[in-house]
């Protein structure tokens, strides 16, 4: 069986996801080194550790046994979710963490996952094509209460992560284009509904995105300060460590939702690109394996998992060069973080398992 | 199997939208890391972009007529830019030499900045302007050293109203941390740590702005490219007079002790004094550690707002509350008397009246204005101190007023059940023998005195002390007015509260009154004295051999005009012993300040000559 296994593992995927992580440590040193030494590499070291186990058990066991826990994981994330609202600290105006000991967790993170077991569970005994109005309504209430609780708390990024999820499985479910389009047409009209229900510093992130000098010291401030580091890495970067705008701080958060932006100085054009190749070939290789799953339940879960990464990558990277609003959502499995990463590597977990039972009778 | 389980056509629309989303981001990275590449490595390397907060001035205080009483005057601060300073050693050395202090602390200032190595790092607040001008005169041979102005907080009367007023401190690792009380703060401002300067804080800092600049090699600023204006912060419209609190300080010297004076229709504070006092000017570039140690080492502890933060025995100035619950419970009226022989048996304890022989027959009118300790004790025997503790605390003892300052202390109203679960002892009727002439387990501050005599004087009303009247934004305009805030109604008849004030102005007006130093030809006040003991002596030796610390204290609660009140005041001497002799007296000079021959108010401004005589000492 073990054995079985270990031959019978998407080991490119593997690859990609150790090159990623090991270069993520190498970045996560470049930008604390000087300040705070190795401390941070050896945190991020001990959650990526954690996240390997976390990644191997998602792996060994049977996907169809993990799905059986759907809806009692999802419930544990809504709980969680209540008790971060509930008893959360406040850091910088948002509530977001639970404490334990010395680490914080961030059960939004977790809140992806579990919406992508839980709707993957919910479609696996529909027939493709034939997904009622019904369906919508109660996937689509699984879908907010997670949702409004994230956004109360607030987290903007994180909320928005779990819509392509759920798109992305009705999309491959077959529903019909009309509903996207219908759905399309509405979300444009509701957007100055939803602005109203904005907080300051997020509709001051929307306008700096539509116009950088309308907030130059907040969030304007470090889109153009990102976008003057990954620039002057011109094609082959200023080397390792030696990164000026990163070395002064000019720009914020720089190993955690930032961090592209050191990779862009410090690497310059081949670092960027060889990481966009990285993550292209991490979800190609996600969709080829929900083509080739066994049955649904296994595409869906592996189509939900890749709308996680990909909107993460969108979203992160298209910030960090000032096409994207400024938005806290970490780059997988390079930002610094703990929760994003054990999500992140759940997911690959996943996706490895599903691609293993495909041969599995 | 798998053409049942998704749709190729689907996943193929997807894998074209990943990819045209990655062609995006490449096109991206092509555009400003190669096409572009040049000119954001030279804007990373020759010119910098920089911010520069700009801060926002702090709110004024007014007196309740718009006098100024705290404003800000510009400071010259000295700055390192970490970044700039290549040579920190040599910088470090030739500005210590200027200013004055250690080359090392420069140095510990420098490297132990958290901020990033383009943002100035504070040295010194403050400096002289010959100082500055040097500065200006060397900066091409002090690379990184830039000299900043800073409005800096300025009390114009020095000391005047220090506990109102509070005084400014850096923000510490707690405030910081609190976002919501204190947002964009950053570690070495200044924000208030004491007084309204603390409560109001949220008014007066108003909101930083700042300006994103260019710089050249040596930090120094080419130009602005753009920027966000500063708002101003609100200024503060106080209850307090400029004119009684600087008579009150005046006629009080140099004593230890509190006085306040109330406006008893409303509840606005007019003066509110501490002494010792201290200058809060000293802290507003930071206090100096020698300044700090002579402010927390003095022994009357000048730092303490002993109107609100002290509680005292209120010795007979409680009278008036027993007097009022017996009253009220209809054990005593007007014409009813108690016979004072001089001492009263209350259980196993004898009791004695200061007066040695006692007062004989006495109404509480009499008792009132003698402060005849035998009538209370006796009155005590018929109420008990459940009903005695539910009148003090109706008069909003026990319990902090609300005024909005920090750290207001309660005082205590003692019950059965108090002792019962703090000392776990019963209740004996001694101690509301005790209690019913304020001494015992009875504590009050200053501040809850002179809102039982405003409630006495109004009619019953009692109301929350305020000290602020509006807020006005910094182009004048009425942002916020606090209007009188009702706490109760005390349950209590006019036609009592009528005996009362009779008994009141009998202690100032009559003959035998205990409060006869504080009467004023043409002025009819009411008022009860009170002397606090503070330990009980066995044999009798003169107070004033005692040792300081063990005098009694002395209170003058009073309010004036009878008729129609418009001051209640509280006169406390700490250790000053006697009510009637230490207290009374500058209630007295206190009243001829506020109201000119014909009883009416006065409200003549001090002088400027005078304002800029203490400006300098300032």
């Amino acid at each position: 069986m073990f054995f079985s296994i270990i031959r019978k593992i998407d080991w490119l995927l593997v690859v990609i996801v150790f090159i990623l992580l090991i270069f993520s440590l190498l970045n996560i040193y470049s930008v604390t080194a000087e300040d705070q030494g190795t401390e941070k590499v050896l945190r991020q070291l001990v959650w990526i550790g954690i996240g390997l186990i976390i990644l191997i058990s998602m792996t060994m066991v049977d996907y169809h046994t993990l799905s059986a826990f759907a809806y009692p994981f999802y419930f544990l994330i809504l709980i969680a979710l209540v008790t971060v609202l509930a008893i959360g600290p406040v850091v910088s105006g948002s509530q977001r963490w639970i404490r334990f000991g010395g680490f914080s967790i961030q059960p939004s993170e977790f809140a992806k996952l579990a919406m992508i077991l839980v709707l993957a569970r919910y479609f696996s005994n529909k027939k493709r094509g034939t997904i009622s109005f019904i369906d919508i309504i109660i996937t689509g209430i699984l879908l907010c209460v997670p949702l409004a609780l994230i956004l109360k708390q607030p987290d903007l990024g994180t909320a928005l992560v779990l819509l392509p999820i759920y798109v992305a499985i009705l999309f491959i479910m077959g529903l019909d284009w009309k509903y996207f389009l219908i759905a399309g047409i509405l979300g444009i009209c509701a957007m100055p509904l939803m602005w109203h229900h904005l907080k300051p510093y997020q509709k001051n992130r929307i306008i700096s995105f539509i116009n950088p000098n309308a907030d130059p010291l907040g969030s304007g401030y470090h889109v153009i300060q990102s976008e003057i580091a990954i620039g002057s890495g011109g094609f082959w970067g200023k080397g390792y460590m030696r990164g000026s705008q990163t070395r002064l701080n000019f720009i914020p958060e720089q190993f955690t939702d930032f961090i592209f932006s050191v990779v862009g100085e410090e690497w310059g054009f081949v670092g960027t690109i060889g990481l966009l190749i990285l993550y292209f070939t991490l979800i190609y290789r996600g969709l080829y394996i929900a083509s080739k799953a066994r049955d649904r339940l296994g595409a869906l879960i592996a189509i939900g998992v890749i709308a996680m990464l990909m909107m993460h990558v969108t979203v992160n990277i298209g910030m960090c060069i000032g096409i994207m609003p400024v938005t806290g959502v970490p780059l997988p499995f390079m930002s610094y973080g703990g929760s994003a990463i054990l999500s992140n590597l759940a997911g690959i977990g996943l996706l490895l398992n599903i691609q293993i039972r495909r041969f599995m009778f | 199997m798998n053409s049942e389980s998704v749709s190729d056509s689907r996943l193929l629309f997807i894998l074209t939208l990943v990819s045209l989303i990655f062609i995006v981001l490449f096109l991206r990275l092509w555009y400003i890391q190669i096409l572009q590449g040049e000119k954001f490595l030279t804007l990373s390397e020759e010119n910098r972009i920089r911010l520069v907060r700009v801060k926002a001035p702090r709110g004024l205080f007014l007196d309740t007529n718009g006098q100024v009483l705290v404003k800000s005057r510009p400071s010259f601060n000295v700055f390192i830019i970490p970044e700039d300073a290549k040579d920190l050693t040599y910088i470090a050395r030739q500005l210590a030499e200027l200013l004055s202090i250690s080359e090392k602390d420069i140095i510990t200032k420098v490297k132990k900045s958290q901020r990033p190595k383009f943002e100035p790092v504070l040295i010194q607040r403050d400096i002289p302007i010959s100082k500055v001008a040097y500065l200006e005169e060397h900066k091409m041979s002090l690379p990184g050293v830039t000299v900043e102005v800073e409005p800096l907080r300025y009390n114009i009367y020095g000391s005047l109203a220090s506990h109102v007023l509070g005084y400014l401190g850096e923000i510490n690792e707690e405030q910081l941390k609190d976002q919501v009380s204190y947002p964009g703060r950053r570690l070495g401002d200044l924000i208030g740590q004491y007084g309204l300067e603390r409560s109001m804080e949220g008014f007066l800092m108003g909101e930083d702005g700042g300006k994103q600049v260019e710089v050249n090699a040596s930090g120094r600023e080419l130009r602005v490219l753009s920027q966000k204006d500063q708002k101003p912060g609100h200024n503060i419209v106080l209850t307090i007079d400029l004119h009684i609190q600087s008579l009150v300080e005046e006629a009080f010297k140099d004593k230890t002790g509190a006085v306040i004076v109330m406006d008893p229709k409303t509840g606005h504070i007019l003066a509110l004094f501490s002494s010792p006092s201290f200058n809060p000017n000293l802290f507003a570039g930071g206090i100096s550690a020698a300044d700090w140690k002579s402010l927390v080492e003095n022994p009357y502890h000048p730092l303490q707002n002993r109107a609100i933060q002290a509680t005292y025995a209120p010795g007979s100035t409680f009278k008036m509350i027993t007097a009022s619950t017996g009253l009220e419970k209809g054990v005593i009226n007007r014409n009813s008397t108690f016979f004072c022989g001089g001492s009263v048996r209350i259980g196993n304890n004898v009791k004695r009246c200061w007066k040695a022989g006692g007062h004989g027959n006495v109404t509480v009118i009499d008792a009132l204005k003698q402060s005849c300790n035998g009538y209370f004790y006796k009155l005590s025997e018929k109420l008990g101190i459940s009903d005695l503790a539910k009148f003090a605390m109706s008069y909003g003892l026990g319990r902090k007023t609300g005024i909005n300052l920090p750290n207001e202390e309660p005082g205590l109203i003692p019950t059965e059940e108090w002792k019962r679960k703090t000392l776990g002892e019963k209740w004996y009727p001694s101690e509301t023998a005790d209690a019913a002439i304020g001494q015992g387990f009875v504590s009050v501050t200053p501040l809850q005195l002179v809102n039982v005599v405003s409630a006495i004087a109004n009619g019953g009303t009692l109301y929350k002390p305020m000290l602020v009247k509006e807020i006005r934004d910094s182009n004048d305009r009425v942002v916020k007015v606090f209007k009188p805030e009702i706490i109760r109604k005390i349950p209590i008849k006019e036609e009592n509260l009528k005996i009362i004030r009779r008994g009141m102005w009998a202690v100032v007006n009559e003959e035998h009154g205990t409060g006869s130093k504080a009467r004023i030809e043409g002025l009819d006040i009411a008022g009860k004295t009170g002397t606090a003991q503070v330990i009980k002596l066995k044999s009798k030796i003169k107070p004033k051999m005692l040792p300081e610390k063990y005098r009694d204290h002395a209170w003058f609660v009073s309010f004036a005009p009878v008729d129609d009140p418009k001051i209640a005041m509280v006169v406390f001497v700490e250790h000053g012993l006697k009510g009637g002799d230490a207290a009374a007296p500058i209630a007295k000079i206190i009243y001829e300040g506020i109201f000119n021959k014909n009883g009416e108010l006065t409200r003549h401004m001090p002088t400027e000559d005078r304002g800029s005589r203490m400006e300098n000492r300032g």
